[in-house]
């Protein structure tokens, strides 16, 4: 199947998140800044956080409101509770309530190209932003939610390396499962009002992972022919199926986890 | 929370939203869930046709007026049915672009207690009715080089319900017949999927849920608080339909209000 074959790649918009508000972290740069001009599109006022890339999340405000759309940038670390407390002080006196949290930040430790070149600051910098971030900030603004008429949902990005772990790092993989945990904890105690799911994309073709060394150096072609769709696709062309868990088609769905790479996931780890 | 207040009316909403006007589209099963997904899928502009064994029930569907689609009355069970209930789909609608999969019963009773007659025809039912027509509907898709294919599972195909041994069986078979399809099917264009719903009031369950406790301790294990209605699995299987999901392939989706999760 060819990169042609894609009929998604520029589905026709509907407005699915009409007068609804939608913060997605790491917007600045990838997924995130696609899922965050997708909910643009679709009619959401869109907070886009970043941690160190304001020109990024800045660049993202510029494409939304080039489009006619309202978004707002936000900066926050979110390895630190109070930095996140903050930040939702922002994101509510801004838009008053909150619909949608796309939990999008993660690090993949992008530099490192195989499992024996593990270190602990690579450990820790994984466990801190993946798995404390996103707890965090689920704790956070879930609370908030289940306190706001109307409730919410939450978006946790994974990966498919939550079913095939990873070879080249597995802290990253193990960081992607904990974000399970979190997802099925939470959409428990926050059920009925608060939805909590995740979204688990296979490879996309981010710049991040267009500038990776073994990307350029053939892992680009052997992932291809280990994907049974044969595609690794732009992150645009997932972005909206990632929203598709905060509509309401989706209301019956908590706890759960979408996987969207191709079929990568069932060639088994 | 209600994503679609503001918008318009629910057959325009996704008309415009799935791009499913003009689909082609063959459910087989007509149960509560089967004739919802239908509805569902007349309302967002598909040209349906639903096949069931029950004259019955197929009656009860054209009688429908948020039904405008056509009826196959055919036993699933029996050599050689996918082929033909599929081939008679395609005269009807020109084509085929989707296939939903909804036949299935269940009999409770425990493990001692099975005759292998009554084994049997569960697996018959739900599981090689699955077969033989999403078989049938692959061949024709494969060709085409396009399709989304679409079984009904359960969230029996995960968890161990006690009672349950030849649907839950029969449920995570269904759920492995459809990823080797998806694998073997993917390079040609055509995906494959299961919806996995929880407990769904339906004529299935209703019995059961009638027998006195069964409802409030079923209620009890699902997070969001309440048993799940045929309309629930309509969003998730026209968005498995639709080109938003060209990307998802051997998924299992869980339709549970976290039912998983307890």
């Amino acid at each position: 199947m060819s990169s042609t074959a894609l009929p998604g790649t520029s589905p026709q918009i509907w407005p699915r998140f009409a007068g609804k508000t939608v913060l997605v972290t790491g917007a600045g740069t990838g997924f995130g800044a696609e899922i965050a001009f997708r909910a643009a599109q679709e009619g959401a006022k869109v907070a886009v956080h970043y941690r160190s890339s304001r020109a990024g999340a800045e660049a993202t405000v510029a494409r939304i409101e080039a489009i006619g759309g309202e978004a707002i940038t936000v900066q926050a670390d979110i390895g630190t509770w109070e930095a996140i407390k903050r930040m939702a002080d922002e994101v509510w006196a801004a838009f008053g309530t909150l619909d949608v949290l796309v939990n999008n930040v993660g690090d993949v430790s992008s530099e490192q190209m195989s499992w024996k070149d593990l270190t602990q600051e690579a450990l820790d910098a994984v466990i801190d932003i993946d798995v404390k971030g996103t707890l965090l900030m689920t704790h956070e603004f879930g609370e908030r939610m289940l306190e706001q008429p109307g409730g919410g949902n939450i978006i946790n990005v994974g990966s498919t390396v939550i079913v095939r772990g990873s070879p080249r790092a597995p802290q990253y993989a193990a960081a992607k499962y904990a974000i399970l945990g979190i997802t099925k904890s939470y959409a428990k105690v926050l059920a009925p009002a608060v939805r909590v799911n995740t979204f688990a994309p296979g490879f996309m073709e981010t710049e991040r992972l267009l500038n990776r060394a073994d990307w350029k150096a053939g892992r680009r072609e052997t992932l291809i022919s280990q994907t049974p769709m044969g595609v690794i696709p732009p992150p645009e062309f997932v972005a909206g199926t990632c929203l598709w868990l905060a509509t309401d088609e989706a209301a019956h769905l908590t706890g759960g986890y979408l996987l969207a790479d191709g079929g990568f996931n069932m060639v088994g780890a | 929370m209600q994503l679609t207040d503001e918008l318009p009316s629910d057959d325009g909403v996704r008309l415009d939203w799935l791009g499913l006007a003009g689909s082609r589209i063959l459910v087989a099963g007509a149960g509560g869930i089967g004739a919802e997904c239908a509805r569902g899928y007349v309302a967002a502009g598909a040209n349906v046709v639903v096949a069931d064994r029950d004259q019955a029930r197929l009656d009860a569907l054209e009688a429908d007026p948020s039904f405008a689609g056509s009826t196959i009355c055919v036993d699933l069970t029996l050599p050689g049915a996918g082929a033909a209930v599929v081939g008679q789909a395609i005269e009807i609608l020109g084509g085929l672009d989707v296939l939903l999969h909804c036949v299935g019963i269940n009999d409770r009773r425990p493990v001692l207690e099975f005759t292998e007659e009554e084994w049997e025809r569960v697996m018959q039912i739900n599981l090689f009715s699955g077969f033989t027509v999403t078989q049938a509907a692959g061949r024709h898709m494969v060709a085409q080089g396009a399709g989304h294919i679409i079984v009904l599972s359960s969230v029996s195909g995960l968890l161990a319900h006690k009672l349950h041994a030849p649907y839950a069986a029969s449920k995570g078979g269904l759920n492995q017949m459809m990823r080797v399809m998806a694998h073997e099917w993917a390079s040609s264009g055509v995906t494959v999927n299961a919806l996995a719903p929880g407990y769904i009031e339906t004529s299935l369950t209703a019995d059961y849920l009638k027998k006195p406790g069964v409802r409030d301790d079923l209620e009890h294990l699902v997070p969001a608080g309440r048993l799940g209605v045929p309309e629930d699995v309509v969003g998730p299987a026209l968005f498995l339909s639709s080109r938003h999901a060209n990307f998802i392939t051997g998924h299992v989706l869980y339709i549970d209000g976290g039912r998983t999760l307890v």
